[in-house]
């Protein structure tokens, strides 16, 4: 039984390492006195205040960096299979404490207890996923065309990599990048969202005997929690740090890019989405319902693969609203915790403004609210950040839905062939996740083609969110590009090095050109 | 309706940065978006200061000027 109440979050906490006050920087090994700003983490379930984090300055970052760059000398040489070991470790500690790290990002960020699990899973599965990884770390053989040559590539570690995590996922996106970096051979320094320092803080609490315990040298991984005016620009523009992988918004993103870019270094970007299921006369309409619900208003709709857009055939558009209002006037909003909550809380009060602010604007280009919208007070949403999750209709092209608006906002567009269908999802500046429920293998095959869906994901007959960690996950346009977690990701953390050994006592030069002295 | 100033909380100027405007002052984000200026994104706020992210808008120090004295107004009552 689940129980919201202070004390189980204390036990929680206890659990987890969290104390009154925090120390915002890790080595891994241990937890560094630090001078910055005190920071406070407030839930937005009831608005308590959970614990204090005394935040790291940018002169800690410098000495982290100088840390994690003695690590990288010694951690590079271990070989692969040995850091998969220690990932397997890290795997089995995190599923020692599932359910309080799961109840911890619940409590912390707001989204439901089932889903902090599914986030620790994720971490779990991941670090599963790496361990495999640590013996595959594949180059190709080519021949040469030189008599006594040979040729091959071999990846090599690369260095620092530099990960920057959102408030949705507050602890699975550091695991899908450190898991893999770590079996690469890589070092990381890990900068966590402000508004989720805690659930870092008990990330670390939880590998730091792992580490200790199997005598890895302090640096390999790092936490420096601190503001973007402490740790920002000078982290993205550091040459010692060849990989930025960082997620967040679009505008971020474009920055994060411009900087890593002129110093040549490496990015891995997962910006922005603006997903949309398309409903085609055959679709199994029961399905695409509850695909719908769990996509749009699932964590309140602050997924990056959040559902923000249904494109419904104009022949089955009544009945398929129908079914979706319905089915929204029985979800449960309430504590995170509580067993019965289907949507949580929004992550702020600014979030809600936000959330208020889109639905102004729907309303001013023409649009309808057809279900919610609404802030809730009283008894339970003391906190102020709880909402109605809100159906709308609306068209494609209003400004308002170009852009992602992070709450829990569907807006539903009619069409009535599937070339505009396809048309109206792929006419957005980001291209995350899409979808399209049908029974049509016609339908369903030009949405995956060329000339079909332009999102990094496509999916027929499931959701937009939900994606698991064996395939590549990121997307196109104003989503950054990037692919992290599954299939060939891995490659992004390690440098490519071509290798040709000549065998023989000759030196012919390669397209047969002579230069002889 | 005026939002009360909380204790501890400054007047809005240029220089404070995004994240602490929203924080302190989350109904800041309505104002601001009705200007153009998106606050929040991805559900956090935007990395730097107030003045920056309206330069990015195409603002000019006379209308960021403005900005904060709506702000405070709004604020202050």
């Amino acid at each position: 039984m689940i129980n919201k109440d202070q004390n189980t979050i204390r036990i929680v906490l206890e659990n987890l390492g969290i104390k009154e006050v925090n120390c915002g920087l890790s080595d891994g090994l241990a937890w560094k006195e630090t001078t910055g700003e005190i920071a406070t983490m407030i839930s937005p379930a009831d608005g308590r205040s959970i614990a204090q984090v005394q935040q790291a300055t940018s002169e800690d970052y410098e000495n982290t960096v100088k840390m994690a760059q003695e690590a990288f000398k010694a951690w590079r040489m271990v070989p692969a299979p040995k850091r998969g070991e220690l990932v397997r470790l890290i795997g089995n500690a995190l599923r020692n404490h599932k359910e309080d790290l799961g109840r911890l990002v619940s409590y912390e960020m707001g989204k439901i207890y089932q889903e902090g699990l599914g986030e620790v899973q994720e971490m779990i599965d991941i670090a599963d996923f790496a361990v495999g990884q640590s013996r595959q770390l594949y180059g190709l053989t080519m021949h040469s065309e030189r008599e006594r040559h040979r040729m091959y590539e071999q990846y090599h570690p690369l260095g620092i990599v530099g990960v920057v995590t959102s408030f949705n996922f507050p602890v699975a996106v550091w695991a899908w990048n450190a898991m893999l970096a770590l079996v690469a051979g890589d070092v990381v320094i890990w900068k966590p969202s402000s508004k989720v320092m805690l659930s870092a803080i008990a990330v670390h609490n939880i590998i730091k005997k792992v580490l200790i315990d199997n005598s890895i040298p302090a640096g390999v991984l790092n936490l420096i929690i601190a503001g973007s005016k402490e740790i920002g620009n000078n982290f993205f523009a550091d040459k010692r740090v060849p990989l930025i992988s960082f997620t967040g918004s679009t505008e971020v993103g474009r920055k994060v890019s411009r900087i890593v870019g002129e110093r040549l270094g490496r990015s891995l970007l997962e910006l922005g989405g603006n997903n949309a299921i398309i409903i085609t006369p055959s679709a199994n309409i029961d399905m695409a319902i509850r695909a719908t619900v769990f996509g749009a208003a699932g964590t309140a709709g602050q997924r990056c693969t959040t559902t923000r857009r249904m494109i419904i055939h104009v022949s089955i558009y009544e009945n398929f609203r129908n079914k979706l209002v319905k089915a929204y006037s029985q979800l449960q909003i309430g504590h995170p915790l509580e067993t019965s909550t289907h949507i949580g809380p929004l992550v702020s009060k600014a979030s809600v403004s936000d959330f208020e602010f889109a639905l102004r604007k729907v309303q001013q280009e023409g649009g309808r609210i057809l279900y919610g919208g609404t802030k809730l007070q009283g008894d339970g949403y003391e906190s102020g950040c709880y909402v109605v999750p809100c159906i709308a209709e609306a068209e494609g092209h209003y400004q308002i839905v170009q852009e992602e608006t992070f709450a829990p906002i569907v807006y539903l567009i009619k069409y009535t062939s599937l070339d505009e269908a396809i048309e109206i999802q792929n006419g957005v500046p980001q291209g995350l996740s899409s979808s399209i429920f049908t029974t049509s293998i016609l339908d369903a095959e030009t949405f995956l083609s060329p000339e079909g869906s332009d999102c990094g994901i496509a999916n027929v007959n499931i959701g937009t969110s939900g994606a698991e960690i064996g395939g590549a996950f990121g997307g196109e346009k104003d989503t950054g590009g990037g692919r992290e977690s599954g299939s060939d990701a891995w490659k992004v953390y390690m440098r490519r090095q071509t290798n040709t050994i000549n065998y023989s006592t000759k030196l012919p030069l390669a397209q047969g050109i002579k230069f002889d002295i | 309706m005026p939002i009360p100033l909380l204790m501890n909380h400054k007047p809005v100027h240029p220089d404070i940065t995004v994240a602490d405007l929203v924080e302190q002052y989350p109904a800041s984000v309505g104002y601001l978006s009705e200007k153009g200026i998106r606050c929040l994104r991805c559900g956090e706020p935007v990395w730097g200061t107030l003045a920056e992210a309206a330069k990015e808008k195409g603002f000019n120090d006379s209308q960021i000027r403005q900005f904060t004295d709506d702000l405070n107004t709004l604020l202050l009552g």
